[in-house]
């Protein structure tokens, strides 16, 4: 059953048309991973789902209900999370409080928490301090803590091995595996480290200048030729 | 308090203040003629009416003025805040005229602490009822705004808009309200300078709205108990200049004060300093 269907998606800023008739499918408690150059539009994508910037013209069923025409707090509320491009954490507030406006839309479950410190125990033993001051890999597992705080059905997670060592990446990517397996989330993986989410999905696309250019399981993309030669070389 | 949740110097905030004074005075005349005698009931219920109503002034304010230039340049909500504050004015000055109005004094005694000879040191208990008041309202809006949902919320919002939605934060509806419970403190203190003073005209949130501005860049901008500690010590300034000086310099003092701060120590007293590890 698809828990997030696109259809026929444009999108963009202004004048300008980043995604140009896209069509995805995301099952439930599935890993899929959207893999793709700089400037794509990976990240415009993950957007649009959440409703900023507005889709001009397609439809996103979550659920069979149709999200294009909602606010950004309403989609949210529905059960799909985000853990944005540069993590975006509240700098000024605690890692307690960050996780706290994870579950805003929820009522806030200790519960939830303390998978979140298994998740992450590290956060537990920061739970008091500033998220500004946390190192990249700690703001890392607060983002995707904090999203995961709102028990969604549906996980965005855009680039979380951006700029991280390879020890965090694969502490990441183990992290990510779990909640999918353990808690049944679905996760729509957005990477520029392609064998690593290609390994790790079940399925897999390819977004070049704003379409579609391949799709397959995650075995049949890594096997590809051409995407060996684009995305793997190297890696 | 609103630029610490919002991160915009309100300029207005000072002329809804001083709607605020008119809107109690306007319903204490009011239940007079309706025949309240009892003063402490009749006040309580003007507080609460004045509230309301300046609130609901502050929420306008905000979605004339504001809301349609979010997003836009750092400056364009200022420039409108300040049109909104002459607007404000004038549209006061025509409806309730440019003379000033008197309230006779309401509350009145005294408390003596002690006694020397001839002098006294005493606290009027309308002294008395604006220090509780300051103390009680704060303290509560200290404790909304660090533990409660709402009070992460507006936080949330400040630091980072975009984040804020995306946790499901209605982002207008928390910056509404944030205007809204600005308003009403406004309106508590326009009431209380009512009460103590007992005259009013349009202009008075002018030089008010100034002032509270240079007790929250000496305090640092956007930190609540900044704001207060700049207050009593511009106050204190204040006093003591016209004391040991010349009563017609005061305001000179004050707002040297506010260049020399603003030279030497931008963040303030108490203020958070800008660079931060994001």
């Amino acid at each position: 059953m698809a828990c997030l269907s696109i259809k026929g998606l444009r999108s963009g800023y202004g004048n300008i048309e980043v995604l140009k008739g896209i069509s995805i499918d995301v099952n439930a408690g599935e890993i899929v991973t959207l893999i793709g150059a700089n400037g794509a539009g990976k990240t415009t994508l993950l957007m649009t789902i959440c409703g900023s910037p507005r889709a001009s013209s397609g439809e996103i069923l979550f659920n069979d209900c149709n999200v294009v025409a909602k606010a950004t707090h309403e989609i949210m509320g529905l059960g799909i999370s985000h853990s944005p491009e540069g993590r975006r954490i509240f700098p000024h507030m605690t890692v307690l409080e960050n996780l706290q406006l994870g579950s805003f839309t929820k009522h806030f479950s200790e519960k939830r928490l303390r998978h979140v410190y298994d998740l992450f125990p590290v956060l537990y033993e920061r739970k008091q301090q500033r998220g500004g001051t946390l190192s990249g890999g700690e703001q890392q597992m607060l983002a995707i803590g904090r999203a995961f705080m709102a028990r969604p059905q549906l996980l965005l997670l855009d680039e979380p091995s951006l700029g991280l060592a390879p020890l965090m990446v694969k502490r990441i990517f183990e992290a990510i595996n779990e909640i999918n397996e353990v808690h049944g989330t679905a996760i729509l993986l957005v990477e520029q480290n392609a064998l690593q989410a290609l390994r790790l999905a079940n399925r897999g696309y390819v977004l070049v200048n704003g379409k579609i250019l391949l799709a397959g399981s995650g075995k049949e993309l890594l096997t590809n030729k051409d995407i060996q030669k684009a995305y793997l070389e190297g890696a | 308090m609103v630029y610490g949740i919002i991160g915009m110097i309100n300029f207005a905030h000072g002329e809804i203040f001083m709607i605020g004074a008119f809107i109690a005075l306007i319903f204490y005349l009011l239940s007079e003629t309706m025949g309240l005698t009892y003063v402490p009931f009749a006040l309580i219920l003007v507080l609460l009416l004045s509230m309301i109503f300046t609130g609901a002034y502050g929420w306008a304010v905000e979605r004339l003025a504001y809301r349609p230039l979010r997003g836009s340049f750092r400056l364009a909500p200022l420039i409108s805040a300040i049109g909104m504050s002459i607007a404000l004015q004038n549209y006061v000055q025509l409806t309730q005229g440019a003379r000033s109005k008197t309230l006779q004094p309401l509350i009145e005694g005294e408390f003596t602490f002690w006694q020397i000879g001839n002098s006294s040191v005493v606290l009027s208990f309308m002294q008395i009822i604006i220090v509780g008041t300051t103390v009680l309202l704060m303290t509560v809006f200290s404790v909304l705004i660090a533990k409660t949902s709402l009070g992460r919320a507006q936080r949330a919002c400040e630091q980072d808009l975009v984040m804020a939605a995306l946790v499901g934060i209605d982002v207008n509806k928390t910056i509404s309200l944030t205007f809204v419970l600005g308003a009403m403190l406004a309106a508590v203190a326009g009431m209380m300078v009512l009460l103590n003073y007992g005259v009013i005209d349009f202009y008075i949130g002018f030089l008010a709205g100034i002032k509270a501005f240079t007790a929250a860049v000496l305090g640092g901008i956007g930190s609540l108990p900044g704001a207060m500690l700049g207050g009593l010590l511009i106050g204190l300034i204040e006093t003591f200049w016209s004391a040991y000086f010349t009563i017609e310099y005061k305001d000179v003092a004050a707002f040297s004060i506010l260049i020399v701060v603003l030279i030497f120590r931008p963040s303030g007293l108490l203020g958070k300093p800008e660079i931060e590890k994001v």
